[in-house]
């Protein structure tokens, strides 16, 4: 079977470093542990750990520690210390598996040495090409120099790599070696780590030319193995390790417990050292001296995985968006996820549709949200789910805001009323964003422009209405209903809300009397694919609703525009 | 004109340089040390002011023992309810002690400011109140200083909390706390959504809502209180907290979202609406020493009868994953 020799790449306090120690030897009686522990630590801890493993003959300590540093030459420095430390005490071993004090195994190291003996016939480490690295320095990491720590130096660092771009010095990288690029961690067959350290004493430029390239631990061992012409498992090593985006390592802790027993691997990293529970179980596990219900015997395809999480998916703004703000609906829109049916036209006729739709069933129908004096849900009810009719001033502080929370409160697809003046931006984007809205445009009479009169008369408040018909003169009346509608709403607001009703490219409407008639199948269709399964009881109802408005007479709602003109012949004869 | 000078002067680092300086020579002067037992290894210190307020402390004091708080440092504005017997006996509590004015103090912050440059440089501070409650993402299985790690990994200086005022299904009144009550327990509910939220280069973002907003400022919606703050900082030497820990300087630190998309956030329980309110409202009314003549504890005194839970808004506080899932809290990249 196979002997596993681990190289343990440290610098935190021998506490730490005892822990994973202690951890290896029990987890497998066979192993040998290497360790390097970085020569930037304390001599206090390090000679802690002399006394605590000086006298074992399964530990090994390499005494000339190098300095290690992010990103720095120590690290690969210090593991091939470690590794000729190892070749030169003579112990026998099959395979050296490089790991660190935040590496923890995730399955029992008896099933990682059943693993490694039917795979025998290749190494494990990450060799792939420039394209690996996704930011930062490629090509760079290699051709020019990098004497200054990244972390402590950055902007020496930074100065560095200008300098050299500028004056265009580029090293050469030496002859044979072709970078490849993976993961630090790895585990290599016994011939390999031969097949490196000699390579090493044969090569001492090439290996100190890797003194000033960065990120070495990256590289280095990749770029020799590749030389050597050693078999490498495709894109698998037996280290889990995941990068979020910020290209940090994400760290394990107790909640990530099941998950972590679910992955095709044998180490797992980084495990933070406070997950104490997690550790625990997890050492338990290492231990045990059978396979996993689940082992893994083949080589898996290894594909990025990432921990669940619970996504942050609210219904309108998530708390702290950029940009999000009172007043700026257009921008709030966009955060919307409700799809919702508006009715817009005349008050009388938005109340004929609502509820002829409440009647139909499958929707959830509310009134006017927007009336300027009161907030209308339901028939009757004063309060939805916790909101109040009473609140005016709450909704008009952030309208955005009022109106997700009012639709996402529907049990089915939200239906509700939109009058002319209630909220003139969101009158205009209810035509312009397809996939939040549906709009059903409300139409007295019929679509062609002639009818416009009669839609703005209809919306005018009631007084006003009054004043009209006061008007004898059938001429007089259009025309103070013009003078009213541009007063009431604004002249702009009539013209924007005019093209998109009566305009050449308005959309599908339903009519009041006569021409109305069956909706288009077309329109239909067209809300189908925009909107999916929730469309459904709309579109049923939709036969309906036009039937009802083809058969209602508008004479009844605008009398003042009905009756019989006094002709003028007789006014003043 | 006036204006765009003043704007400019209140920006200017020069003039933050100077008004830091005078801010901790006259308020860092008022404050009489009792109690240092600051160690160097400290790494997660607690700051708060307080007055009076026995009845909550040592629920505070376990709850933030729990995440991973190493040291307390209180500023005693004046407690006549055995407040220094009680610290004298604990090993990780360090108080300053002061007689003066809280309003002048800028509702104690100049005060925390101070401590907070001379003790918490370089550590990661918590600021919050006696009846504030810190939850983040995770926080059954994670540290606060596993969070902190993680704020230093992507860069954030600072953690952006949703203050949640959190209520019980009975009358302010007749919510009653007991010394060493939980209030989690006794005020388990909160609003699930209608935060108002304004983004502004400078200041961040600008949230109301809440109880406060929809029943004490239901008319005047402009007055309602800020909710959004950082109480969890990895604090340097010139950072500042201003206006009650809703601003800090320098602004940058505001700033709530970066290109990645919105970091880790979390979420602050605000126990205030228990019945020992009536007795604060009271006192402060008379103290005068709150912020806009008082009008937040007027509203109160207004509202002390009224029952904040509502049906269809008010929801029962579960775990912090609830939090994430109607959004009031992010998770970021820290999953």
């Amino acid at each position: 079977m196979a002997i596993l020799a681990f190289v343990l790449i440290a610098h935190e306090s021998a506490e730490v470093v005892g822990k994973s120690i202690d951890m290896l030897l029990k987890a497998d009686g066979e192993c040998v542990v290497c360790v390097h522990y970085d020569g930037n630590s304390s001599l206090k801890e390090f000679a802690e750990l002399k006394r605590r493993y000086g006298t074992s003959d399964r530990v090994l300590l390499v005494e000339n520690r190098a300095r290690c540093g992010w990103g720095q030459f120590g690290l690969v420095d210090g593991t091939i210390r470690a590794l000729r430390l190892l070749a030169a005490s003579g112990k026998a071993y099959s395979h050296a598996y490089l790991v660190s004090c935040s590496c923890w195994p995730i399955r029992p190291l008896v099933e990682l040495r059943q693993f490694l003996d039917r795979n025998d016939d290749v190494d494990f480490i990450e060799s792939h090409d420039e394209r690996w690295m996704t930011g930062g320095l490629r090509e760079e990491r290699y051709t020019l120099r990098h004497p200054f720590s990244f972390t402590r130096q950055r902007a020496l660092f930074e100065a560095g790599v200008r300098l050299q771009r500028k004056l265009r010095i580029k090293r050469k990288i030496p002859a044979g070696l072709s970078p490849r690029y993976g993961s630090q961690w790895w585990c290599l067959r016994r011939e390999t780590i031969t097949g490196i350290l000699r390579w090493v004493e044969e090569n001492p430029t090439a290996y100190a030319f890797y003194r000033q390239v960065w990120i070495p631990d990256e590289t280095f061992f990749q770029t020799v193995v590749h030389t050597l012409g050693a078999t490498v498992a495709r894109g698998y090593i037996p280290t889990l390790y995941t990068f979020n985006v910020h290209g940090k390592p994400i760290v394990f802790y107790d909640d990530h417990l099941a998950w972590l027993q679910q992955q095709p691997h044998f180490f797992a990293r980084k495990v933070a050292l406070s997950a104490e529970r997690c550790r625990a179980v997890l050492f338990s596990l290492a231990c045990s001296p059978a396979q996993t219900e689940q082992p893994v015997i083949d080589i898996p395809k290894r594909a990025t995985r990432i921990p669940p999480a619970t996504r942050t998916e609210p219904y309108y703004g998530r708390m702290f968006e950029p940009g999000s703000g009172v007043r700026n609906w257009p921008k709030n829109l966009e955060t919307m996820r409700q799809t919702s049916v508006v009715l817009y036209g005349p008050p009388s006729l938005t109340r004929l549709a609502a509820e002829t739709l409440r009647a139909s069933g499958g929707l959830t129908v509310l009134g006017r949200l927007f009336h300027p004096d009161r907030i209308e849900f339901q028939p009757g009810r004063s309060d939805f789910h916790g909101l109040n009719s009473g609140e005016i001033a709450l909704r008009d502080y952030d309208r955005t805001l009022y109106l997700s929370r009012a639709l996402f409160r529907c049990p089915a697809l939200p239906v509700f009323e939109l009058c002319p003046g209630d909220d003139p931006v969101l009158e205009k984007l209810v035509f312009e964003k397809e996939e939040s809205f549906v709009a059903i445009p409300l139409v007295p009479g019929g679509r062609s422009p002639a009818w416009r009169a009669l839609f703005w008369y209809l919306a005018l408040p009631e007084q006003q209405r009054v004043a009209i018909g006061a008007a004898t003169n059938r001429f007089d009346r259009f025309r103070r209903t013009e003078e009213a509608t541009a007063k009431h709403f604004s002249q702009k607001h009539v013209a924007a809300m005019e093209r998109k009703l009566f305009g050449a490219a308005a959309g599908e409407t339903l009519v009041l009397s006569g021409a109305g008639g069956v909706p288009d199948p077309e329109w239909k269709a067209a809300l189908r694919f925009l909107h999916g399964e929730r469309i459904e009881p709309l579109l049923s109802a939709l036969d309906g609703l036009a039937g009802v408005f083809s058969g209602q007479d508008w004479r009844k709602l605008a009398p003042s525009f009905s009756e019989k003109d006094v002709g003028f012949a007789i006014s003043h004869g | 004109m006036a204006r765009k000078i003043k704007h400019r002067l209140v920006n200017s680092r020069a003039y933050n340089f100077v008004l830091a300086h005078w801010q901790n020579l006259r308020f860092g002067g008022q404050l009489r040390c009792v109690q240092n037992r600051l160690r160097k290894s400290d790494s997660c210190v607690l700051f708060s002011c307080i007055r009076n307020e026995m009845h909550r402390i040592d629920f505070f004091y376990r709850y933030y023992k729990d995440l991973g708080v190493d040291h307390f440092v209180f500023v005693d504005n004046g407690s006549t309810d055995g407040f220094l017997e009680w610290s004298a006996g604990k090993d990780d509590v360090s108080v300053w002690h002061t007689d003066r004015s809280y309003k002048k103090a800028g509702f104690g912050i100049y005060w925390c400011n101070y401590l907070l440059q001379r003790y918490g440089t370089g550590k990661l501070c918590v600021t919050v109140d006696p009846d504030e409650f810190l939850v983040y993402p995770h926080m059954e299985s994670r540290s606060i200083k596993n969070l902190g790690q993680h704020l230093k990994e992507i860069g954030w200086p600072c953690l952006h909390v949703l203050m949640l005022d959190a209520y019980s299904d009975r009358s302010i009144g007749e919510t009653m706390m007991a010394p060493g009550d939980d209030p989690f327990a006794l005020c388990p509910y909160f609003d699930r959504d209608g935060y108002v939220q304004r983004s502004n280069y400078m200041s961040g973002t600008f949230v109301q809502g809440g109880p406060r907003l929809r029943a004490f400022n239901r008319e005047t919606p402009r007055e309602a209180p800020a909710l959004n703050k950082m109480p969890l900082v990895w604090w340097r030497k010139h950072y500042r907290y201003q206006s009650s820990a809703h601003l800090m300087w320098p602004w940058s630190l505001n700033k709530t979202s970066m290109k990645t998309g919105i970091p880790l956030s979390g979420a602050l329980f605000h126990f205030k609406f228990v019945s020992s309110l009536q007795e604060k409202v009271e006192e402060e009314m008379n103290r005068g020493q709150h912020y806009g003549g008082s009008r937040e504890y007027r509203r109160y005194k207004e509202n002390i009868a009224a029952t904040l839970y509502r049906e269809g808004i008010s929801v029962k506080y579960e775990d912090p994953d609830q939090l994430v899932k109607l959004g009031l809290m992010h998770m970021g990249e820290w999953i």
